[in-house]
């Protein structure tokens, strides 16, 4: 599952940004342990204490102490927001850049877009009234 | 590292010291060898003088005297042995080579001065059955000087080749440890000379070699002190020779 | 002794030499105390022999060796502390594994009698046979669990795990994790097979020919390789001034392998110009670094190996 070009402990922080993007894992609710972490991935424990240490950072993560961490409150929110702006550079710019090679046109893209969007409003209605009421 | 919260890792303390510990294994390993030479000694020992009774009607020689270079050679590859078997798992087990060099003097020489209180003790018992069967009163027990001597006298006498025997068996044996097969052979005559000399002064080889003759008719405790002498040099041979040995990888 | 778990070692310029062979040269080192360390290099680069030094096996030709910051030769504190476990076991061969347990556990006040039993369980190594009687795979189980179970604040594996099956190694890989976390203490790990090893380390100390070629915590060396595909002209356009560690072309395409980081407006700009970026696992890394005909670790920036896959 680690085999992207970022160190090891990037993609674990990925990860776990993306559990709380997605509801995974809910504000308050505790993470793994980086003990827990490290022997269920194999991995040195520094490696998963520097990911957790980064999200601490970010505010994504708090610690309690003698208990262990816990997704912050509003992190979701959070996180949520920094994606919205990446989102036009780093997913929907390279959909336009390979729809170009491959003479595809917009409108077709477009459609495409329309018509998953409909879809995932049937069947998930609910996480996106969720981003919308806390916003 | 924040994961490192409580250390259990660091010593605190130990049950035995290192040198018990490597003690108990060396002089458990001779002990037990012991048992079974002279176990398998005595019965030896028993049929010989069964056959020389059966054959010649009177056992007239001492068969026990015999064992000496059996007592004195058996124990000199089992200190060869122990160095090549132990050493390498003592050191690899975090002991120092100063608890190794200590352990196994201390087991050299009480291995040595056992065989001697053994043998020592047969030749009495021996005797003293030669008395009780009515054979002849006074046998003789070839190459010593120890004839009609009492137990004290045999030990001293004994006692310097057989602790020597030990000894010179360690030494062999950190010399093929830390100079490989060929060194150790070619430097046998040199690792092996003091049981040899020790031997040889007691008359045990050259014995009618007139040069020794003042030797051996010199005072008493002569051959002790030479023997005395023999043991702290080959000790300190081994020692030194141990204390700054690296450990080589097997073949 | 020391607050922090387990000892740390300092190699200060130290030259060991055999004869006419020198197998360190000048080694400057330092492994920090409480780490997973890779002691990697190619057979012969020196690993064992830095092993032999830190465990008092032997002493350097010249220079200064130091565990948990005394010289470790014939000390009486240390030695019980520190732990090499070589693949051709130092055990007493002709002794029953529980009599072997029993020799070994009286000489350290840490080992752990049922952590041992535990990890013969693990192994299926049976108490009443001889380490002379056992096959490699089954000696190395044994050597790894006396090196494990002694618990020492410093404890070297030099090789151990390569004569495991995999099944072993992985679940060798497990118990030496668990007990770290648990028990945390210096442990480091030699290998030149570093693939599955290298998410256990914490910190990577490369040897070349008996020199140390890198020093580095894990994540950050991983980090530094990247490869880059994609047309030839705009690869080496885009490697032009970066350290090359190796190339590969096929027809028109190249892969150079590179080290050094890139910033976000270098990954843009490979993007722009339709090159692929690619990790480099520790594993290649290591063989690009290690490569004899890269003489001195500084290959030119456009160095023509043929890096084999």
């Amino acid at each position: 599952m680690f085999d992207g070009r970022d160190p090891v402990y990037l993609q674990i922080a990925d990860q776990i940004r993306q559990d709380v993007l997605s509801g995974a894992l809910a504000a308050e609710e505790q993470v793994m342990s980086t003990t827990q972490y490290a022997t269920t991935f194999r991995i040195n424990p520094a490696t998963a204490a520097k990911a957790f240490n980064q999200l601490v950072d970010e505010g994504v993560l708090y610690k309690r102490r003698g208990v262990g961490m816990f997704v912050a409150p509003g992190a979701r929110e959070r996180l949520v927001a920094e994606s919205r702006e990446s989102f036009f550079t780093d997913t929907v710019d390279p959909v336009a850049e390979a729809a170009h090679v491959l003479n595809i046109p917009v409108e077709d893209v477009v459609a495409r877009l329309r018509a998953r969007a409909a879809h995932l409003a049937a069947t998930t209605d609910t996480t996106t009234t969720d981003t919308e009421a806390a916003r | 590292m924040s994961t490192a919260t409580a250390s259990r890792t660091v010593a605190t303390g130990r049950r035995t010291s290192p040198l018990t510990h490597a003690l108990r294994r060396q002089l458990g390993v001779a002990a037990y060898l012991a048992g079974w030479y002279w176990a398998i000694a005595l019965v030896v020992l028993l049929v010989a003088t069964l056959i020389v009774w059966r054959v010649n009607g009177a056992v007239d020689v001492s068969v026990v005297a015999y064992a000496r270079q059996s007592a004195i050679w058996f124990p000199f590859s089992q200190a060869i042995l122990l160095v090549a078997a132990l050493l390498r798992p003592h050191l690899a087990a975090g002991m120092t080579r100063r608890t190794f060099v200590r352990a196994s003097l201390v087991t050299a020489v009480s291995t040595g001065l056992g065989y001697t209180l053994v043998l020592s003790a047969l030749l009495l018992v021996e005797r003293a059955l030669h008395t009780a069967v009515g054979w002849d009163a006074e046998i003789l027990e070839q190459g010593f000087e120890l004839t009609g001597r009492d137990f004290p006298a045999m030990v001293a006498e004994l006692g310097p080749a057989l602790v020597l025997a030990n000894l010179c068996g360690l030494l062999v044996g950190v010399v093929y440890h830390r100079f490989g097969g060929w060194w150790g052979t070619v430097t046998l005559p040199l690792t092996v000379l003091p049981i040899v000399a020790t031997l040889a002064l007691a008359g045990e080889w050259f014995g009618s070699l007139p040069a020794l003759d003042g030797v051996l008719s010199g005072p008493a405790d002569a051959p002790l002190l030479t023997g005395a002498v023999l043991v702290v040099v080959t000790a300190g041979a081994y020692a030194a020779l141990t204390r700054s040995t690296p450990v080589r990888t097997p073949r | 002794m020391t607050a922090t778990p387990g000892y740390g070692v300092t190699l200060r310029g130290v030259t060991q030499r055999f004869g006419d062979t020198v197998a360190l040269d000048g080694v400057d080192l330092e492994i920090r105390p409480g780490t997973i360390t890779g002691l990697l290099g190619r057979n012969g680069s020196g690993k064992t022999t830095l092993g032999s030094l830190v465990a008092a096996f032997r002493r350097p030709t010249s220079g200064q060796v130091l565990v948990d910051g005394e010289d470790p030769w014939e000390n009486e504190r240390t030695a019980p502390g520190v732990c090499l476990v070589r693949e051709s076991g130092d055990v007493l061969d002709e002794d029953r594994l529980r009599d072997n347990l029993d020799f070994f556990a009286g000489a350290r006040p840490t080992f752990d009698r049922a952590f041992a039993a535990e990890l013969m369980d693990l192994f299926e190594l049976d108490p009443k046979s001889k380490p002379s009687k056992l096959s490699r795979g089954k000696k190395s189980a044994f050597g790894i669990t006396i090196g494990l179970a002694s618990r020492a604040p410093l404890t070297v594996l030099d090789e151990v795990h390569l004569g495991l099956d995999a099944p072993s190694r992985y679940a060798f890989y497990d118990a030496l994790l668990a007990d770290y976390l648990a028990h945390p203490r210096t442990i480091v790990l030699s290998s030149h097979l570093i693939e599955e090893i290298e998410r256990l380390l914490e910190d990577v100390v490369v040897l070349d020919r008996g020199r140390v070629l890198l020093t580095q915590d894990a994540d950050s060396l991983r980090a530094e390789g990247v490869s880059v595909t994609g047309p030839q002209d705009a690869v080496d356009a885009f490697v032009a001034g970066r350290t090359v560690l190796g190339t590969q072309r096929l027809g028109r395409t190249a892969q150079v392998t590179v080290r050094g980081g890139l910033t976000d407006a270098d990954v843009a700009r490979a993007r722009a110009t339709g090159l692929d970026l690619g990790p480099v696992p520790l594993q290649d890394l290591f063989v690009h670094l290690t490569d004899p005909r890269r003489r001195d670790g500084a290959a030119p920036a456009h160095a023509e190996s043929e890096v084999l896959p």
